[in-house]
């Protein structure tokens, strides 16, 4: 039951007539309802590993909770009884078992996460790497898949733990609402990934049907579908074919530009059309769900794409990696020593850089145990490692050739490093592993003959014809002068649209939909593509 | 909430299903001159058809139904589709009969040589079924013929056809002739349409495509056949005539003859049109192609057989005058409408004409 799929919406449909309909103080439950019973629909094997979750969070968490209360109410107890130091030391004492317990809590579940989806290529690569010596080593592989949604609910209720023990919230008390908060349907499969105080006070507090939640929720379904049905799916057939031809040794590095440039539209399309369904469904519920995607390839640097790219997850391990590396002992000290022997910029911003790399390279693996992911987290965390790193210098230069850095068309040429920077990052996704990779983006440079990309034969060559041609015009059209207009007037076309008359709002939805039905890639002759980052 | 939203909501749903009604029937051309054609039939008042006639491409560009009926007084209707495959031929029977009450049910039958790829060839089955309204006649036939998990395309042909943007011109051409039909309640060229091609004296002459083969029934073909034969049988339908009509294939008289005999051992008539065509009349220069007659071999072909079903079967032309009104006003067009196709034959550009607009337009 994918978001696209009409069975989906048809339980959409039931789970929101449901919830309206129930007493309010028990609509909650309704949703929990929902949410494993899609989760069973969907993915029946596996649900035993979200439940394991759930639990071992709920039970730790309380126990976290339990500690920091009976030290604060022992401290407070034996105020006179005890000197600063002897409080101190209790209070260090009983942050230790915090945070062994926290430390539980996040190795059994991120290692149940690290052993699904890293075991059984970690294990070939090493018996690769042994067999190498002569040892005809062979490790057993585990037959399994990865369970639905479990990188996104692991790190979202991950971040629930460390916020429990952090104090930034209390435990929930109630194992139903965390599991609620753990396994919500809308976000299941491709996130947002959402901060437990964010998102927790909203699923819990019983909603009244309002029309403009249904109104607005359906718009974002609309555009959501559109994104997905009408550009990503369509794309997937001219990259099919491109990948079919690089099979047979046939793609140049001019296909395979062409290639990442699709993909680069493709997968903008799929991730944020399906975070747009998702925040609709939950919008129609009276839930507002992070925003996960503002427009990336307007982005000026890479560290503004991160904050406007898969935005939660961004956000994610700023709070609770980087933060916790930058901010931790030794890179406090890296910074004071750096300081003193190279100058305070460099103090400043190396721990920080660091700090980054480290992120990235956790953001590289969290997509995948390939090596190649590796290789881009690195990629993007060495950009921006040298990009702080090298501001002043840039700096000097542009004052140096007078160049006025406030002006449009130095904006653009921003965008037009950063979308570069960027497509060069995407070879580690489409390659096969890391050295296809390197190999692939050294060809970028060296063999690109950039007058052929969009060549006609090559145009033809990958299947575009001149039927379809207007189809995909007509969506990357739309997608980009929404982006735009978005861009320009820092709003949503959504605030705007209802701004308008109710007249002109239906025809714009209305529009919305016959676009999707009629230049919609779905029926035979097209296969309906997974969404991307369901392999999550 | 507030009355208006719910109203406002309900308003806007009902907006949507209806404009997305329109795009499914606007969509939906996949072969602009079999839309036409279904279509028309299910115009026809209920009950006025004489003489239903059940094939492929042969019927309809072979029989001119508005002149036969000025001929000889009977209504007919060529309830046909390109390549349109024998296993559709009891459908189609039944769809015949859920509107109509034919006196003389015609079958030609050329469809029963197709082999097993083309009786289940997925364009064909289309062509036919996705022109049919819903039914238990169209699910069962779906059913029968079309694998499961093809079955919901069948079942939803928007699911196929959604993605008009190419085919606007001729999705926008049948749009506007189905408004016609609608509007005037009828057809007027009841479902013909021919090709402004005449053949030269050697048709061995023109490509592979064009070359007479030799023909025999395949074994779907006989197993369709009888299968056609037991339903009509147990249907209770009487005046039931199977026909060939007249082609430039060769045929294996043997195999053909196996076919006459099943079909007079039901009671049916038979007649082999190939063994008369110097009485109807039928030179090579009479077909387009080595199936189908130009404009000049189905007027001539009209003639023959319209003569032949009025001498052979007592049909009761008694009918209301709307469908007298209706008839009188398509007889009225033939005259015209034949002299116009011979001068766009004389041309001889191979040009399909289905529409009524370019029946009636002299360019």
């Amino acid at each position: 039951m994918t978001l696209t799929s009409i069975n989906f919406f048809v339980f959409v449909a039931a789970v929101l007539l449901l919830y309206y309909c129930f007493p309010k103080k028990l609509r909650w439950t309704v949703l929990l309802a929902a949410s494993y019973f899609y989760y069973i629909i969907t993915c029946p094997k596996y649900f035993a590993f979200i439940l394991f979750t759930t639990i071992s969070t709920y039970f730790g968490a309380l126990k976290i909770d339990e500690i920091a209360k009976n030290t604060s109410d022992t401290i407070k107890a034996r105020k006179n009884e005890w000197s600063l130091q002897e409080r101190k030391n209790f209070k260090l004492k009983e942050q230790k078992k915090k945070k062994k317990l926290l430390a539980i809590i996040l190795v059994i579940n991120f290692g149940i996460l690290a052993t699904l989806k890293y075991y059984n290529n970690f294990s070939q690569s090493l018996a690769a790497l042994i067999n190498k010596t002569g040892l005809g080593i062979s490790f057993p592989s585990l037959g399994i898949l990865l369970p639905l949604g479990i990188s996104f609910y692991t790190f979202q209720t991950m971040g629930y733990a460390v916020d429990v023990y952090r104090g930034k919230t209390k435990s929930e008390k109630n194992i139903g609402k965390l599991a609620l908060f753990t396994s919500f349907f809308p976000q299941i499969i491709q996130g947002p990934i959402s901060i437990y105080n964010d998102l927790a006070p909203q699923l819990y507090e019983p909603h009244s049907l309002k029309f403009e939640n249904i109104r607005d929720g359906f718009q974002l379904i609309i555009w959501g579908l559109f994104k997905k049905i009408v550009i990503a799916d369509r794309f997937i057939q001219p990259m099919n074919k491109i990948a079919e031809l690089r099979t047979a040794g046939q793609a140049d590095a001019a296909k395979m530009f062409l290639y990442v440039l699709l993909y680069s539209v493709q997968l903008y399309a799929d991730f944020s059309g399906g975070i747009d369904i998702s925040r609709g469904i939950a919008k129609m519920l009276g839930i507002d769900l992070a925003i996960n995607f503002k427009r990336p390839y307007f982005s000026k640097s890479i560290s503004e794409y991160w904050r406007r790219w898969h935005i939660t997850l961004g956000a994610w391990c700023k709070n609770y990696i980087f933060y916790p590396v930058a901010m931790s002992k030794p890179f406090v000290n890296l910074g004071r020593r750096t300081k003193e022997k190279f100058g305070r910029h460099l103090g400043k911003q190396l721990p920080g850089s660091i700090a980054t790399i480290i992120t990235f390279l956790v953001i590289g693996i969290w997509h995948g145990s390939n090596l190649k992911y590796v290789g881009f987290g690195l990629w993007n965390g060495l950009v921006i490692f040298c990009s702080n790193l090298l501001e002043p210098s840039f700096q000097k230069i542009n004052k140096k050739l007078k160049i006025r850095t406030e002006t449009f068309s130095f904006r653009i040429f921003q965008m037009a490093r950063t979308f570069i920077i960027v497509l060069v990052g995407y070879y580690f996704d489409i390659a096969d592993n890391f050295r296809d990779a390197v190999r692939l983006i050294i060809k970028l440079f060296t063999d690109l003959n950039l007058s052929s990309v969009f060549s006609k034969s090559q145009i033809i060559s990958i299947g575009f014809t001149k039927d379809e041609l207007p189809c995909y015009a007509i969506g990357i059209t739309v997608l980009f002068a929404v982006s735009l207009y978005e861009e320009r007037n820092h709003t949503t076309l959504q605030k705007s649209l209802n701004q308008q008359s109710i007249w002109f709002q239906w025809f714009v939805m209305l529009v919305g939909i016959a676009a999707i039905f009629v230049l919609g890639s779905y029926g035979p002759g097209f296969s309906a593509s997974d969404f991307v980052y369901m392999q999550f | 909430m507030k009355i208006k939203y719910v109203i406002r909501s309900v308003a806007f749903v009902i907006t949507a299903c209806f404009m997305l009604i329109s795009l499914t029937v606007f969509c939906q051309a996949n072969n602009p001159r079999d839309v036409l054609g279904m279509y028309g039939f299910y115009q026809e008042p209920e009950s006025s058809i004489d003489v239903g006639i059940i094939g492929a491409s042969e019927v309809y560009s072979g029989f001119y139904s508005p002149l036969a009926y000025e001929k000889y007084g009977f209504t007919s209707y060529a309830l046909s589709t390109s390549a349109m495959p024998a296993s559709l031929f009891v459908p189609a029977i039944k769809e015949l009969y859920s509107k109509q009450k034919p006196q003389v049910l015609v079958i030609e039958m050329w469809s029963y040589t197709y082999n097993k790829k083309m009786q289940t060839s997925e364009d064909s089955l289309r062509k036919f079924l996705d022109n049919t309204p819903p039914s238990d006649n169209k699910t069962e036939t779906i059913k029968k013929l079309i694998p499961e998990d093809q079955q919901k395309y069948y079942k939803y042909p928007v699911l196929k056809y959604h993605n008009f943007s190419s085919n606007l011109p001729n999705c926008s051409k049948v749009a506007i002739d189905k408004i016609k039909y609608k509007r005037r309640g009828y057809s007027i060229i009841k479902n013909y349409s021919t090709t402004t091609f005449s053949f030269s004296k050697n048709p061995d002459k023109h490509n592979s495509d064009n070359r007479a083969k030799k023909v025999s029934f395949s074994d779907e073909g006989i197993k369709y056949l009888k299968e056609t034969l037991e339903y009509c049988k147990n249907s209770k339908i009487e005046n039931v005539l199977f026909v060939y009509f007249p082609d430039l294939n060769t045929f294996n008289k043997e195999n053909f003859a196996k076919s006459e005999q099943l079909i007079t051992s039901y009671g049916y008539n038979f007649i082999n049109l190939n063994n008369h065509k110097k009485e109807i009349g039928l030179e090579n220069k009479d077909f387009y192609n080595i199936c189908h007659l130009n404009i000049n071999g189905a007027v001539k072909l009209t003639n023959y057989l319209g003569k032949y079903i009025d001498n052979n079967y007592k049909i009761e032309k008694n009918h209301s005058q709307e469908v007298k009104k209706e008839w009188d006003d398509c007889a009225s067009y033939n005259d015209f409408i034949i002299e116009n196709c011979r001068k766009k034959l004389k041309k001889n550009k191979e040009i399909q004409i289905y529409r009524e607009s370019e029946f009636l337009t002299i360019k």
